[in-house]
């Protein structure tokens, strides 16, 4: 039996997210806490996938310049930019937010602070957007770091899903496109924080004894969970390099003492300048690993803006629950900020009924095209999926109790 | 092949962050983010220069350090790279017929504005007057009480739709503009009934100033905002073409 690694993350259920810059390739098996089933490293993409990718972007810029004055590719590329630029500030920042946490908080410390009780976590994470208010965006490098730091299963997804509905911002825009409709607003944040909790605490059931969760492949052999590549000559290079400040000088990526986890070796850094860099570059490694998925989500999002008509939707309103479907549907496939939504379902106002509203304003946050594919950094394929029918699930159950209830929106 | 792939593999990342670096601060020098984002936005995006500066200086510090790259690399380095390619595109573009068609969720849309619009407005619906009441397309749309029988001028674009036609006449078409929360991906439209003299020969898509008389047309018991145009003008594409 192989044994787990001695640096193995705390958080039950963690594997590696790919085998890169191992220069082996014998998979790695690790076994849960529990040591029953053993956990096998995702596999990578197949070859084919990869080139496919690869011609697909190549293709994509060879668009611009050779079909620019379409009105349709204007119009593709207008939501298109529009939804990466909106994005894009949130998203560095939260990757910035991830480099500090990686440097500056040890595992030790964290898992210290968090309450004992799984529920308690659980349900202090889902409203911690009132503190910390993050769009969707930028949750997902915020959370990639704090699971690596320990925080578990249900408190990460209680805080990724939960974060960025239930939050000071989010409340203020919907309270205003529902032109001081408090209703609306309270229901949003207590339905989205109720999701959150319930959608957390059944991931950590349902995944107590199987992975969910992905770790970087570095961090499998000892290396930080940089990404850097700390292998071959070059990295001989690097690492010998006399103006580096990067505290990585002072690892010993052969030796097991060297934990990630626990960030020793950043720590040890008594220059706060050289800790700054090292957070500097974890952040960039973030911003890296989760922004091309933003890229695709917002290029996916604005070839449905720009094909779908919206009032193609409104030709379920007069049936029960089909309104709700279809608003699903069309959060799913807009890809809206968390912190402007509520405009677009306002505009809906008079035409489909509360509960459509709530599930577009309650789907969007949690589960969209490009949220989709950023997940795929954190949660491994078959958690992913549980967790979007779970949130489905859980947002269609909150328009069926709404139905029944028949309030009505002023 | 050997020696690029060692090469993309060190210099990507720099490459990649600069090229962004560049696009951000020549959208936010030329002001052109606000054909993207609305203008307060701005501020977000001298953050994410700044923080952008950030990463450049911490790669500046390591240069030269190898990244992983291969075919997974350089998929993830075009996808980065192709917000910027359409960035070019779509630089002096603006939202029009055709993102309003799409967007657009007929008379009636614009009609539950208007029961919020009427009630607020009602007790100041004030008497018709013979100057033009300058207005947006938003005033008019989200307190329409308030400008009824007035004489006002609003800036729009021009969308002729058939179904418009059908419902409320062959002289009947609509004046849009958008209103964007946060970017213009969010913009919804918002628009009025046109009735009276607009050339046949403006095209969907142009830009005029209308006046006219402001009224409210009943539409199956709706109340729908129009605007009986008595000059129209054509005008340039404003420099702000949304509202916010």
């Amino acid at each position: 039996m192989i044994q787990p690694h001695s640096h193995t993350n705390p958080s039950p259920g963690i594997i590696p997210e790919t085998s890169k810059g191992t220069t082996d390739h014998t998979p790695i098996v690790r076994h849960n806490s529990w040591g029953d089933d053993p956990i096998l490293p995702e596999t990578p993409a197949p070859p084919v996938g990869k080139a496919l990718l690869f011609m697909l972007a190549f293709f994509a810029l060879t668009i611009p310049p050779l079909f620019g004055d379409h009105p349709g590719v204007r119009a593709f590329s207008l939501a298109f930019v529009s939804i990466v630029l909106e994005a894009l500030p949130f998203m560095l920042i939260g990757s910035c937010v991830g480099g500090l946490i990686e440097v500056f908080i040890s595992c030790d410390r964290l898992t210290a602070r968090l309450p004992r009780r799984p529920w308690a976590v659980t349900c202090l994470a889902a409203a911690l957007g009132l503190v910390f208010p993050v769009c969707e965006c930028a949750v997902v490098p915020v959370v990639r770091r704090l699971t690596r730091k320990g925080l578990p299963l249900s408190a990460a997804v209680a805080y990724l899903l939960g974060g960025p509905i239930v939050n000071p911002i989010v409340g203020a825009s919907t309270l205003l496109a529902y032109r001081f409709n408090w209703t609306v607003v309270c229901i949003r944040l207590l339905a989205g924080y109720a999701i959150a909790v319930t959608v957390g605490l059944t991931m950590d059931r349902l995944f107590r004894y199987r992975p969910a969760l992905l770790e970087s492949g570095d961090a499998q052999k000892g290396g930080c969970t940089c990404g850097h590549d700390h292998d071959g000559t070059s990295a001989e290079d690097h690492h010998n390099d006399e103006d580096e400040l990067h505290a990585h000088e002072e690892h010993d990526h052969q030796s097991d003492a060297h934990t990630c986890c626990s960030h020793e070796a950043h720590t040890t850094s008594s220059v706060l300048s050289g800790r700054l860099l090292a957070a500097l570059r974890h952040a960039t490694d973030d911003f890296l690993a989760v922004a091309h998925y933003l890229v695709i989500g917002a290029a996916i999002a604005a070839l449905s803006q720009t094909l779908v008509e919206r009032r193609l939707f409104l030709s379920f309103a007069a049936f029960p629950i089909l309104p709700a479907v279809s608003m699903m549907v069309l959060a799913i496939l807009l890809n809206l900020c968390s912190e402007a939504d509520a405009f677009i379902a306002a505009s809906f106002r008079g035409l489909l009924p509360l509960p459509a509203h709530m599930a577009f304003l309650l789907t969007g946050p949690m589960f969209d095209l490009k949220l989709l594919l950023m997940y795929r950094t954190l949660f491994t394929r078959r958690a992913i999926l549980i967790l979007s029918c779970l949130i489905l699930l859980s947002v269609f159950a909150v328009t069926v109790v709404l139905e029944v209830l028949g309030i009505p929106l002023r | 092949m050997n020696n690029l792939n060692r090469f993309l593999s060190r210099y990507w990342c720099p490459f990649l962050l600069v090229a962004w670096f560049w696009s951000v601060s020549g959208l936010l020098v030329d002001r052109t983010y606000t054909v993207f984002l609305r203008p307060e936005l701005g501020l977000l995006l001298v953050v994410a220069l700044v923080v952008m500066m950030g990463f450049l200086f911490a790669e500046m510090r390591q240069w030269g350090h190898p990244r992983v790259f291969g075919l997974d690399g350089a998929s993830r380095m075009l996808i980065l790279l192709a917000p910027l390619v359409y960035m070019s595109v779509a630089r002096g573009a603006s939202l029009d017929s055709r993102a309003f068609q799409n967007r657009w969720t007929e008379m009636s849309g614009t009609n539950a504005v208007l029961r919020a619009g009427n009630e607020m407005g009602a007790m100041n619906s004030a008497a018709s007057s013979n100057t033009a009441v300058e207005a947006t397309m938003l005033d008019l749309t989200y307190s329409p009480a308030r400008f009824k029988n007035q004489q006002i001028a609003v800036i729009g674009m021009i969308h002729r739709d058939s179904k418009i036609k059908e419902r409320f006449g062959s002289d009947a078409c609509l004046l849009f503009r958008f209103v964007v929360s946060c970017c213009a991906a969010d913009a919804r439209p918002v628009a009025i009934l046109t009735g009276g003299d607009v050339p046949a020969d403006w095209a969907d898509d142009t830009w005029i100033r209308a006046e006219g008389r402001f009224t409210l047309r009943d539409d199956k018991g709706q109340p729908v905002p129009t605007l009986e145009i008595s000059t129209a003008t054509r005008i340039p594409k404003p420099r702000q073409p949304y509202l916010y």
